[in-house]
Parts: C-alpha cells; sequence; structure tokens
C-alpha cells in the first residue's frame, strides 16, 4: 500500500515532531505496519507499507494516521464527515429506491442521486494526489471515489444514473445465464451465488468487485448514483477469484470493509463533488441497512497482559493508547477494562487481541527478554542416528547429497517403467511439468546427472534422501503411502585423478560394496539376489538388496535404453533403498566378540569353473558343509581371458580357519581344504589349477 | 700386581697408519682381519708368540698386547660406527622423494548446504532442550488451515497458494501442522521443533522455490510470553551467527498468533550500518512468530488461562542463503557437484 506523506499531514500533524520522514516510517513498522520502502515522488516523500490481512482498516491514509497519531501522542484530525451544507433539495428530485434482496451478502447499501455534474478532468491537486500512490486519473467522478477509497477505506461506485432501468438498485444473486461486461471491456458469465447490483432488470455491476460498462460515468453522463456500500467480506472473497477478478474495491471487501463508514464515505465524496464537479442532490441518502451491527465489547484484564507480554504495563498507558486507536475503555472493577471495539477494527474479536493492541504500541522492542525455565531434556528424531551413520559413511566414499523436487509427470517417468507408472496427481499444478509426486529419487539423479553432465562434470556421486508416495492398488486419489527412501547414483572413475595409481571406471560390484558397508554399519547384513526384471536397470547387472529376507531395494546398472534416452556415454550405477524397515530397528552397540588366542592358518584355493555358476551359490555349498574352524572365505582373484577355454572363469579363494581351544594342525586343516574342494569339484565341476 | 709401564706396541702406530687409509665399510673390513683375523692377524700373531716368553717377560708383554688389541678394536669399532651413520645418510639422501608433489586426492564428500543449516539449528535447539519431532508432508486441510484459524475464504490461504491433491489433501504449506498433531496427542510442557520440507504454488525463480524448508517451533507451559519467545530466540541467533547478533520483535500478523510478531536479526554483512543485504535498514526479516493464539489451545483441549505457549516459523533455506552468502535459491535444487563440494 503506497501511502504519501503530504496526504498523510491532512489528519495528523507530523511535522510538529520535528523528526526526520524516517523516523515515522521506523515508528510505523514498529507498530505493526512495515514500511518496506520509501520513495520520493515530486518532491514528497512516498511510504510503501506492507498491510497484513489482518488490518484493511489501515489501507488508507487516516488509518495510517491514526496509527502514527496514537504512537506519537498527537491528535487524530479525521476528514468532515457530516452531510454537504447547502443541501437544499431541487425542485427536480429524481425518483430511485434501493431493494436488498439478500442483507447477509448486503448488509448495508447507501447511495445518492446527483444531477447537473460536469464530467471532466480532476484538478491537479486531486490528480497529484492519485499519481502520487499510483492511481492512474480517469475523470472527476471516478477519480472521486477512488480518492475516498484511498482517504478512508471505503470503496465507491458511480453509476450512470439515466442507464439505470427504472432508476433503481436492487442487490441480489444472479441468475443462472446472466452475464455482464465489465469496466475492463470483458464479458462475464454469472453465477447463482454471487452478489450482484442490479438495476430494475439487468446486472449492472458486481457487488463489491466492479462496475459494468454499460452503467459507466462517461463524459455525457449527467447524473450520477453513488453507491457505498458493506458486503460481506466471504462473498466477496468467492466471487472475485471464482472470475479471477482482483481490483483495489474486493482487495479491501474481502478482508473487511467497515460497516459504518458507508453514509460517512458517502458524505465525504459527496462534498467533493460538490466542490469539484458541481450539479445537486436529487435524493436524499439512501441507506438501507436493515440489521445494523451491534458493536462488540470485549473484556481486558491487565493481568492478562503481564501474562501474555511478560511485562507489567502501566494502567494509564492502556487507557491512553486505546482511546487514540478509537476504542471506548472503561473501568469495570480493579484490573479490568471493558473495551468497546470501533467498527473498522474488524480483526479484534478476543481479549488477546486487545493485549496485542497494547503491546505493540507499548513496542515489542521494549519488552525485556526473558527465558523459558527448562522442562526437561532436548532429543532428536529417533532416525536421526541412523541418518547420520548413512551420510558419514556416504561421505568415506565421495558421495555429495543431492536435493530435488519432488514433483515430477509421466512423460518424464514413463523411460523408467516402460509404462507410465500411477502416481499421485496434484489436482492445480503451476506447470506441466510438475503435475504428479514421485514414485523413485532415480529419476531425480538422473536428471541431476544430465545437468552435471551438461556442464562438463564427469566423476559424480550423489545421495538423496526423500519422501517418495506410493498410490495404493485402490484407485483412490487420496490412498497412498508417503514413506522415505536413499538412492545412490554414481558414475565415472573410481579414483581420484592422481599420478601414481590404477584407473578404473565405477562399477557394479564397487556400489555393492558401498551398500553393504552402509548397511553393514547399522547392523545389518545385506543379501543380494540377480533380478532382469526392474525396469530401470539392466536386466543382466541388477540386484534386488535384502535384509533378513526382507525386500528393501535394488541395485544395479542404469538400463542402456535410459542411458540412450538420456544420451550418456557412460555406465550409470544406481541404488535405491527403502527406509522404513532400516529405521524400524533400533541401533544395536556393537558387542565384543573375543579375538581368539590360537593362530588362524590360511589356504588358497585356485580353481576354474563355469561361468554361469554364481558365486553366492558356491559360497553357500561351502557354508552348507558346517566346518566350525572355517572362519572366512574370501575371494582374492577372479580371471576370464584368452588362457582359459571360452565361458570359464578362474577363481582363488582364501579360506580361513581357525579354532579358538587349540592351534589347528596342518593335517586338519589339509583335510577341511581337501572336503572343500572336492565339494567344489562334485557340485560345480570346478577344476583345480596352480 | 704391578704392571709395567705403558710402552706403545710398534704394531700400533702401523695400524693408525693403515686405518687413515681406509675409505670404505669393505676396506675396514680388511684392517680388521689383517690385525684381529683369528689366524694370521698381526696381533694375534704376537699374542700366540708371548707362550716362548719367560715367566718374568710375559705379563708385562701380555699387558702391552692385550691394551694394543683393546685400543685397535676401540678404534675400528668407532670408525665403522664412523662408516655406517655416512652409509645410512647417503641412503636416507637417495630415498628422498618431491614433497610437492600433489597428496592422493580422496573424493570430497559433502552434505547438502540446507542439510548443513538444518542440523546445525536442530543441534542448537536440542541444546536447548526442544525434541525434534516431524510430521508428513501431504497434510489434510484441516490441519493446514482449519485447525491453525485459517478457514476456508481466509485471505491468508491466498497468501500460501497452496499445492492440492484433492479437496481435503494439500502439500503442506507450512510446518505448522505438526504443532497441531503434537498439542493433540501430549500434554504441556511442550517444547519441540519441527524441521522439514514445505511447499507452494510458485514459479521458480532466484528467490522462489515450489518446494523448501522450514523449522517450525513451539513452546507451550504455565507462565509463558512474548518476552521468553524474544530472549529464546535471541540466545538461538546469538549461537547460530555470532554473539554479536542482536534481535528485534515487530508486529505482525499470523491467524495461529496472537500477539502475532516477525522477529529481524541485526544485518549479518553489516553489522547494522546498512547495506544492500539489509536494504540499508540494518535488520534482516528473518521469522514469523507469536503466541499460540487461545482458540488453538482450546481445539487441543488446553486450557488458555492456565497455559500460554509461543511459536514460530522459519525458512532453512533463507538462513543458507544468508549463512553461505548464495545468492540464487535454485542453486540448492540443481545438484551441481561444484556447488555440492563446497560445503
Amino acid at each position: 500500500m503506497r501511502i504519501s506523506c503530504p496526504w498523510l499531514r491532512d489528519f495528523v500533524d507530523i511535522d510538529i515532531l520535528g523528526v526526520e520522514t524516517t523516523e515515522v516510517a521506523d515508528a510505523l513498522t514498529m507498530v505493526g505496519l512495515k514500511v518496506e520502502e520509501i520513495q520520493e515522488f515530486n518532491d514528497n516523500y512516498i511510504f510503501d507499507v506492507e498491510v497484513t490481512t489482518n488490518r484493511p482498516d489501515c489501507l488508507n491514509h487516516l488509518g495510517i494516521a491514526r496509527e502514527i497519531a496514537a504512537h506519537f501522542r498527537l491528535r487524530l484530525k479525521p476528514p468532515d464527515f457530516s452531510p454537504p451544507q447547502n443541501e437544499e433539495h431541487n425542485a427536480t428530485i429524481l425518483s430511485s429506491s434501493v431493494t436488498i434482496e439478500n442483507s447477509d451478502l448486503c448488509p448495508r447499501y447507501a447511495a445518492r442521486v446527483i444531477t447537473g455534474i460536469r464530467i471532466e478532468e480532476s484538478p491537479d491537486w486531486l490528480r497529484a494526489r492519485l499519481e502520487a500512490v499510483g492511481q492512474r486519473p480517469i475523470n472527476n467522478i471516478v477519480d472521486i471515489t477512488n480518492y475516498v477509497m484511498l482517504e478512508v477505506g471505503h470503496p465507491l461506485h458511480a453509476f450512470d444514473y439515466e442507464k439505470l432501468q427504472e432508476n433503481r438498485i436492487v442487490v441480489r444473486t444472479a441468475k443462472r445465464g446472466e452475464s455482464l461486461i465489465t469496466l475492463d471491456g470483458v464479458q462475464r458469465k454469472l453465477d447463482s451465488p454471487m452478489l450482484m447490483i442490479c438495476d430494475a432488470a439487468d446486472v449492472v455491476a458486481l457487488a463489491g468487485i466492479m462496475g459494468g460498462e454499460e452503467s459507466e460515468v462517461s463524459e455525457g453522463s449527467r447524473s450520477i448514483l453513488l453507491e457505498s456500500a458493506y458486503f460481506n467480506p466471504a462473498t466477496v472473497h468467492r466471487t472475485a477469484k471464482s472470475l479471477g477478478l482482483r481490483t483495489e474495491a474486493s482487495f479491501r471487501f474481502e478482508r473487511g470493509a467497515d460497516a459504518e463508514m458507508p453514509v460517512k464515505a458517502l458524505n465525504r465524496a459527496c462534498r467533493l463533488i460538490q466542490e469539484i464537479a458541481g450539479g445537486t442532490f436529487a435524493s436524499p441518502v439512501m441507506d438501507e441497512y436493515p440489521n445494523p451491527q451491534p458493536q462488540r465489547t470485549l473484556q481486558l484484564r491487565s493481568e492478562r497482559i503481564r501474562k501474555v507480554v511478560g511485562v507489567s504495563v502501566d494502567a494509564e498507558f492502556v487507557t491512553d493508547t486505546l482511546p487514540r486507536l478509537e476504542f471506548k475503555v472503561s473501568h469495570a472493577q480493579e484490573g479490568v477494562w471493558e473495551v468497546k471495539v470501533p467498527s473498522f477494527r474488524v480483526d479484534i474479536g478476543i481479549e488477546d487481541d486487545l493485549v496485542e493492541e497494547v503491546a505493540r504500541h507499548y513496542g515489542y522492542d521494549r519488552i525485556q527478554t526473558t527465558y523459558p525455565a527448562p522442562s526437561g531434556i532436548g532429543s532428536f528424531l529417533s532416525t536421526h542416528n541412523h541418518d547420520r551413520i548413512l551420510t558419514r559413511t556416504l561421505g568415506r566414499f565421495g558421495f555429495l547429497e543431492a536435493f530435488n523436487y519432488v514433483f515430477t509427470n509421466p512423460s518424464k517417468e514413463t523411460p523408467f517403467w516402460n509404462h507410465p507408472p500411477s502416481m499421485v496427481a496434484i489436482s492445480n499444478p503451476l506447470t506441466e511439468e510438475d503435475t504428479h509426486l514421485r514414485v523413485s529419487l532415480v529419476p531425480g539423479l538422473v536428471e541431476a546427472l544430465r545437468r552435471n553432465f551438461h556442464r562438463g562434470n564427469k566423476v559424480v556421486r550423489l545421495f538423496e534422501f526423500g519422501k517418495v508416495f506410493i498410490p495404493s492398488d485402490s484407485g483412490d486419489a487420496e490412498d497412498f503411502k508417503e514413506t522415505p527412501r536413499l538412492a545412490l547414483l554414481a558414475t565415472g572413475e573410481f579414483y581420484q585423478p592422481f599420478w601414481n595409481t590404477f584407473r578404473d571406471e565405477f562399477h557394479f560390484h564397487h556400489l555393492k560394496g558401498i551398500v553393504e558397508v552402509l548397511l553393514e554399519e547399522l547392523g545389518h547384513q545385506a543379501e543380494f539376489e540377480a533380478r532382469s526384471d526392474i525396469a530401470l536397470l539392466h536386466p543382466g547387472i541388477a540386484a534386488r538388496v535384502l535384509v533378513n529376507g526382507e525386500a528393501l531395494g535394488v541395485l544395479g546398472q542404469l538400463h542402456p535404453r535410459l542411458q540412450e534416452t538420456y544420451k550418456f556415454l557412460q555406465t550409470v550405477l544406481v541404488a535405491e533403498l527403502s527406509l522404513d524397515p532400516i529405521y524400524r530397528d533400533p541401533l544395536r552397540e556393537p558387542q565384543y566378540e573375543s579375538l581368539g588366542r590360537f593362530p588362524s592358518i590360511q589356504r588358497d584355493l585356485c580353481f576354474v569353473v563355469d561361468k554361469k555358476v554364481e558365486y553366492a551359490t558356491m559360497l553357500s555349498a561351502l557354508r552348507e558343509l558346517d566346518i566350525p574352524d572355517l572362519q572366512d572365505i574370501q575371494l582374492v582373484d577372479l580371471y576370464q581371458g584368452s588362457t582359459l577355454p571360452w565361458g570359464k572363469v578362474s577363481l582363488a579363494i582364501r579360506l580361513t580357519f581357525a579354532n579358538p581351544k587349540k592351534t589347528l594342525t596342518q593335517e586338519e586343516v589339509n583335510r577341511y581344504t581337501d572336503e572343500i574342494f572336492s565339494v567344489l569339484k562334485s557340485t560345480f565341476s570346478a577344476e583345480a589349477r596352480s | 700386581m704391578k704392571t709395567a709401564p705403558d710402552r706403545v706396541h710398534p704394531l700400533w702406530d702401523e695400524f693408525c697408519r693403515h686405518l687413515n687409509s681406509v675409505s670404505s665399510l669393505v676396506e675396514l673390513s680388511d684392517l680388521k682381519d689383517k690385525y684381529l683375523g683369528r689366524k694370521r692377524g698381526l696381533i694375534s700373531l704376537e699374542l700366540r708368540k708371548l707362550g716362548a716368553l719367560s715367566p718374568q717377560e710375559r705379563p708385562a708383554a701380555g699387558h702391552e698386547l692385550n691394551e694394543l688389541k683393546k685400543r685397535v678394536e676401540k678404534l675400528l669399532s668407532q670408525r665403522t660406527g664412523e662408516f655406517k651413520e655416512k652409509e645410512r645418510l647417503r641412503k636416507l639422501e637417495m630415498e628422498g622423494i618431491d614433497v610437492t608433489l600433489p597428496g592422493y586426492a580422496f573424493a570430497p564428500s559433502a552434505i547438502h548446504p540446507l542439510r548443513r543449516v538444518w542440523k546445525e539449528m536442530e543441534e542448537i535447539f536440542v541444546r536447548m532442550g526442544f525434541a525434534v519431532v516431524s510430521g508428513p508432508e501431504v497434510e489434510s486441510d484441516y490441519y493446514n488451515f482449519e485447525a491453525l484459524n485459517i478457514p476456508k475464504g481466509h485471505p491468508a490461504r491466498d497468501d500460501q497458494d497452496t499445492l492440492y491433491l484433492s479437496e481435503n489433501l494439500v502439500l503442506r504449506t507450512h510446518t505448522s501442522p505438526v504443532q497441531i498433531r503434537t498439542m493433540e496427542n501430549q500434554k504441556p510442557p511442550i517444547r519441540i521443533i519441527v524441521p522439514g520440507r514445505v511447499y507452494r504454488r510458485d514459479a521458480v525463480d532466484a528467490t522462489h522455490t515450489p518446494m523448501f524448508h522450514q523449522i517450525e517451533g513451539l513452546l507451550v507451559d504455565e507462565g509463558i510470553s512474548l518476552a521468553d519467545l524474544k530472549g529464546t530466540l535471541e540466545v538461538f541467533f546469538k549461537v547460530l551467527f555470532s554473539p554479536d547478533t542482536r534481535v528485534r520483535l515487530r508486529p505482525s500478523y499470523f491467524p495461529f498468533v496472537e500477539p502475532g510478531a516477525e522477529l529481524d536479526i541485526s544485518c549479518i554483512f553489516c553489522a547494522g550500518g546498512g547495506c544492500r543485504v539489509c536494504k540499508k535498514s540494518g535488520w534482516i526479516e528473518i521469522l514469523g512468530a507469536g503466541m499460540v493464539h487461545p482458540r488453538i489451545l482450546e481445539r487441543v483441549g488446553y486450557d488458555p488461562e492456565k497455559y500460554t505457549g509461543f511459536a514460530w516459523g522459519m525458512g532453512i533455506d533463507r538462513i543458507a542463503l544468508l549463512k553461505y552468502q548464495v545468492n540464487d535459491l535454485r542453486l540448492f535444487f540443481e545438484n551441481d557437484v561444484r556447488f555440492l563440494r563446497q560445503f
């Protein structure tokens, strides 16, 4: 809201203070009307005031002046709201009437007819004031209605009296099929709950929002009907929203205008019209106000002020401040006041609202800080340590944490799933890109990778913690699961560029090792199961991750199809894990296991086996032998190359034997080793290799 | 027994001459053999001759030879040490490397800047006795609006343009719903913070993103006042930014608090002197807060005459912008590794 300093001076003598304009602005800011900016306009200062939605009474100069006057303890000089002087009615009184059909939507409607006016350009002073606050001058009548709105906050509307059928006003809801061309030249289709201003036959204005083009005051107008009404905030809000039309008038009415202002504002406008546009009053003030709104009365206890604000405010301060804001204060009993709320303060409904009034003008900055007494020990979320361990572990491997939007759309997702996935839809998306909620973190990371490749970043390791939104099979839009996941993506050189090391591309088993460590850090042993049916992964380089037989997620190389879609030249590894099963288990303290006093003995076994034999199968066959002294089996070499028959692979495993009670003999170890090899030989056709 | 007066054996001079010309450990070893060699060593030979002497001559000659042997041995071992030391030094010199070659560049790791500031803030509040709680990102209209005094048609709904999933479900526009959820399930005292993700129907630009992060705070107990709100947040910002940070409370409006306030901190860039970031005001607007609205306390079954409380909501993203001097919110969601690596 733009507020002009010279205009404020009409109502409050700020010059008497002898302070800088900035000080006035600071004072406003500190009573809750933040001055965002002070602009200079034609040698005058304009305040850009941020008026919170609860204070429609401050969407005008008088309201702002009232706050300044109260703060600096100055006298507020409101404009003259009394009926215009010399209003002897002409012989030619024009007939008119006002009928309100929906008094709940339009509690009050005041109007007056003025005839013999000259429609012309407004005088310079008026034009200058409007322009200073960003209002474009139109003609004297329209400018006066705008002026009064900016001055005292009440929106007015002038109709061309002669364009109104039967010269009368009916306030009613629209009938189905009715329409109106508004002042902005747009044809508006109307619907039944919308409140309309009509003449005897047709709609002439959208109540509280905008007038119609047909009845607009124009150069040829000689008589006008000036409307000053009070409309129900909700109805104006609904209609403005459904028509997508927001105006200065609707903005004020939907926040709450002053039900006691219509006649005062009408008088004020009539005075200005008389002064500027001439004319004679051709009707009395018609004021339809069937159910006058009762004045609200609240109790205010000084003890409540102390309790809520935390300071004891002098009784004199309260009884001096509130009347300056036009509250009527009377002493009810010791420490209790009865406070009558002015009609323009639509925001005041309970005692604590009055507490705020006192506190605002007392000054929040004068409140001495205190500290609440301790009430227990602080604590993190139960998942805090899980997340911390996962993050720290990923950090060890050079992963960077990514944050992606949760939004996606079917065409972006389709390549990942071979078909459009079932997703939760946003019913009012802002863009065509962001229409649904993600069902996986992987597409977002792949998109982030694409951006990185574009910018020349070839070595990329990202992880993301985030929620996904999985619809249930029921098809019910409100039936879905919001569940946390962790996803990993890695591509490029495994080792950092260095002058003294190997080169290796980040591949499946690197990521697998990382997933194993991640789960191990949380006390879980990961298992992996080859899968060829995961749409986004290479069918031959993909696995499901399990813990205690429960599927946790997937791991693998991005499917070549996606690789092509995204024009990636490097292989990309991804993993995605559900976190709920991980969070479910509390973290366990490590439990010490005896190191064993007797030395362990190692034996290496080298053998050639068919490539199709899964390592894990061999491993579990060996474990089934149930040799208690066999402590560990480690794969130390894998070779497949031209010196081997096609389809064969050479493996070297290192067996570690130990017994907690004795030193094993060579004979025992040899026997174990032979037993192990014979199983490899008989079950997997392994051939020894030296 | 009296010993004969010391007399330098003629072999001594000869040995000393030889020793001076020795230039390596190998030559030294040869020299040792020449004098002390068990079979043909010159001193050994002399010692062997002692048997031929008369018992009167023998002690003096024996003493003389043993003295000679000791001195020779001592000199030899001394010289051996010298040669070994020289050798070691030469070896060390040869082993030297260029320490200015780059060290192995271990892959950098980083947590996201938003997470970093989020965790930092969490830790400060936990130290101040707050419990961290969380809530769903998809909320019912009731918890996101109705229960917070924002009925349908309330202008505050326009301020927070909302992404709806259905008539009843929204992507939460603030973390405040968790206030209600917590109070519904707990009795005072309540002292919680709620960090989390929130959504608004905003187009992406340098200062807006449709998804961002907040930390909500709520403290309800007997005798809690606006002065406590000010004190609590003052301590928080002094820890988060610097002990010089000052806070300023200003009246403002949020439907779920009364009185309502906004909190400014003294500009962390100009210390209040006035700069571009604070628009020359010396203050940076940082959060919205206030005393929990009595109607909300009633709604969750608390007696507003007995209990009062304060609440606040602050943007994590905004604080990250300030703290790390990032000038564009979009950078937080692009996930460019060159950006992420910096945190």
